[in-house]
């Protein structure tokens, strides 16, 4: 095709949307709705995925061995700690380090109290794991250690987080289909309205030897700019409200939000993906909205 | 460069051999069709409504494909063309509607331009062809009109201007003169017989037996799906 018939036709396109002025609002205006609630499940799901994973990279399993270990003996079974799978690492606090750490959180009492004794507390180990989900499996494992008198493992808030992650990256990946198919749906009616409107002209090109390719250009036009301009606007908006909620969090003074501050995603990271995902979403949906429209009144 | 059209300038332009169409209801609209329409021809095909013209017109253009027997144009079995050639099958056949056909948000001129750029032919061209087809129906001055703005007879120019506009080998003209006055009539059929003169076939359907008597040299009259009279010098049969 000539780039002069290629302008043509792009211009036919832009030309329909300004002739359904009506639809064509209609259409961007669903369309954004639909990729707005798309953008804002998929940013919750990769925050709460994120803060997720920082919680595990908190999350421990407290070790204590049998008091009739020593210390060397003790510190050598690291290796068997550091060998298990998702075991990420093994911090060993020995029998006098346990000992000062709970002198030092006496603080001044401790100094009378603990005087003359010594060694009391265990050897321990703080063990951090590389994925959360698996952490009561490898607890298994460690208490099945003979020289491991006990385990702690403080998962509550972590399953908790789990649990939520897990239902807001499938509620949000179901949410992306269900939308996508209405999305396409609605540029399909969009286009079909204006391919009813026009299918004089369809017939007329028909009859005068146009190509089909020819008339599904400008339709696949319209379907697209549909799109990218539904693309644009949800991108604006998303990132918008991202910074403000993002900004309004980091307002708040509170010890536990501002723990979780660094796995939030700031939206110098983001915005680029949101940006190129919609957009792209757009003409594509687009693309095959239209495809959906327009084969019928092609048959003449 | 636009593909040509695919129709060749043979000795006969339109042909149909024991031609058949049965619609998927059962209606059969034409049955043992035996007709030749050779270059250069002026025909007229007439016939009542619901006698099978319209079937006919179709079977020409491949808007439907014969249930049997074979349809020719230009030397092409229309029965074996493939679908994405059928275009350029359209782009030989220059069509002329009763209803005209224009595209009312567009002038006199962008109505003929557009059949020059459904077909991808560069705007210098178009720029140059269309005046020239224009002036040809008489419409020189009434380029920059839209059809709200002209006469039945201008419109049906308008359209003749369109279907000349690529040179076509065959005009069709499906009752060319059913929306239009009859003294417009005889104009448009006087322009018809003129694109007749340069050797271009023409073939114009219709029911309307005394401007067929008047215009011209062949009548083929159908009734009831069937060829009933084929006059090669003029009158046509009774219906």
């Amino acid at each position: 095709m000539r780039l002069g018939g290629l302008r043509y036709l792009i211009k036919q396109g832009w030309r329909n949307m300004g002739a359904n002025r009506l639809m064509t609002f209609a259409g961007v205006g669903v369309l954004t709705a639909c990729f707005l609630i798309t953008g804002i499940a998929a940013l919750l799901s990769m925050n709460v995925g994120r803060v997720v994973d920082h919680l595990a990279s908190l999350n421990e399993i407290i070790i204590t061995v049998k008091m009739d270990v020593d210390d060397a003996e003790a510190e050598g079974y690291g290796v068997q700690l550091r060998a298990l799978p998702n075991v990420q690492d093994a911090e060993f606090i020995s029998k006098a380090a346990a000992f000062d750490e709970v002198k030092d959180l006496l603080s001044d009492y401790g100094e009378g109290l603990m005087d003359g004794i010594d060694h009391i507390f265990p050897a321990k180990y703080n063990v951090t794991v590389q994925d959360i989900n698996y952490i009561d499996e490898t607890d298994a494992q460690i208490r099945a250690l003979d020289w491991v008198e006990r385990t702690y493992v403080s998962n509550d808030i972590t399953s908790i987080m789990l649990t939520i992650r897990n239902a807001v990256t499938y509620g949000g990946w179901g949410l992306v289909i269900v939308l996508a198919v209405v999305s396409v749906i609605v540029i399909s009616n969009t286009i079909r309205l204006t391919v009813f409107a026009r299918r004089r002209e369809i017939s007329i090109m028909k009859y005068v030897g146009a190509t089909n390719t020819f008339i599904r250009l400008p339709f696949f036009v319209e379907g697209m700019t549909v799109g990218i301009i539904a693309g644009v606007l949800a991108t604006g908006i998303i990132c918008g409200v991202y910074y403000l909620v993002y900004e309004y969090i980091r307002s708040m003074y509170n010890v536990w939000i501002m723990s979780l501050m660094d796995s939030l995603i700031p939206l110098g990271e983001i915005w680029y993906l949101v940006a190129v995902g919609t957009i792209l979403l757009g003409m594509l949906l687009g693309g095959v909205g239209t495809a959906f429209s327009v084969r019928k009144h092609l048959k003449v | 460069m636009a593909k040509k059209p695919i129709i060749a300038d043979s000795s006969v332009m339109i042909s149909l051999t024991k031609v058949k169409k049965v619609y998927p209801g059962g209606h059969t609209a034409l049955d043992n069709v035996n007709l030749e329409i050779r270059r250069g021809e002026f025909v007229f095909v007439l016939g009542h409504s619901g006698a099978g013209k319209s079937t006919f017109l179709k079977l020409i253009l491949r808007e439907e494909v014969a249930t049997s027997g074979r349809v020719v144009v230009g030397g092409r079995d229309l029965s074996r063309i493939r679908q994405r050639d059928i275009p350029y099958l359209r782009r030989g056949l220059g069509v002329v509607f009763q209803d005209f056909r224009l595209i009312p948000s567009m002038t006199a001129f962008e109505n003929v331009a557009f059949a020059m750029r459904v077909t991808n032919i560069a705007e210098r061209e178009i720029k140059k062809r269309v005046p020239y087809v224009l002036n040809l129906v008489g419409l020189a001055g009434k380029a920059r009109n839209y059809p709200a703005e002209l006469s039945g007879g201008e419109q049906q120019r308008v359209a003749l201007a369109r279907a000349l506009v690529h040179s076509p080998p065959i005009i069709i003209a499906d009752e060319p003169t059913g929306n239009i006055d009859p003294e417009l009539s005889v104009e448009i059929m006087e322009l018809l017989k003129a694109i007749n003169m340069v050797g271009t076939t023409v073939v114009v359907v219709t029911h309307e037996h005394d401007l067929a008597q008047r215009f011209s040299e062949r009548i083929i009259t159908i009734d009831h799906g069937a060829v009933v009279a084929d006059d090669q010098t003029k009158g046509g049969g009774a219906f």
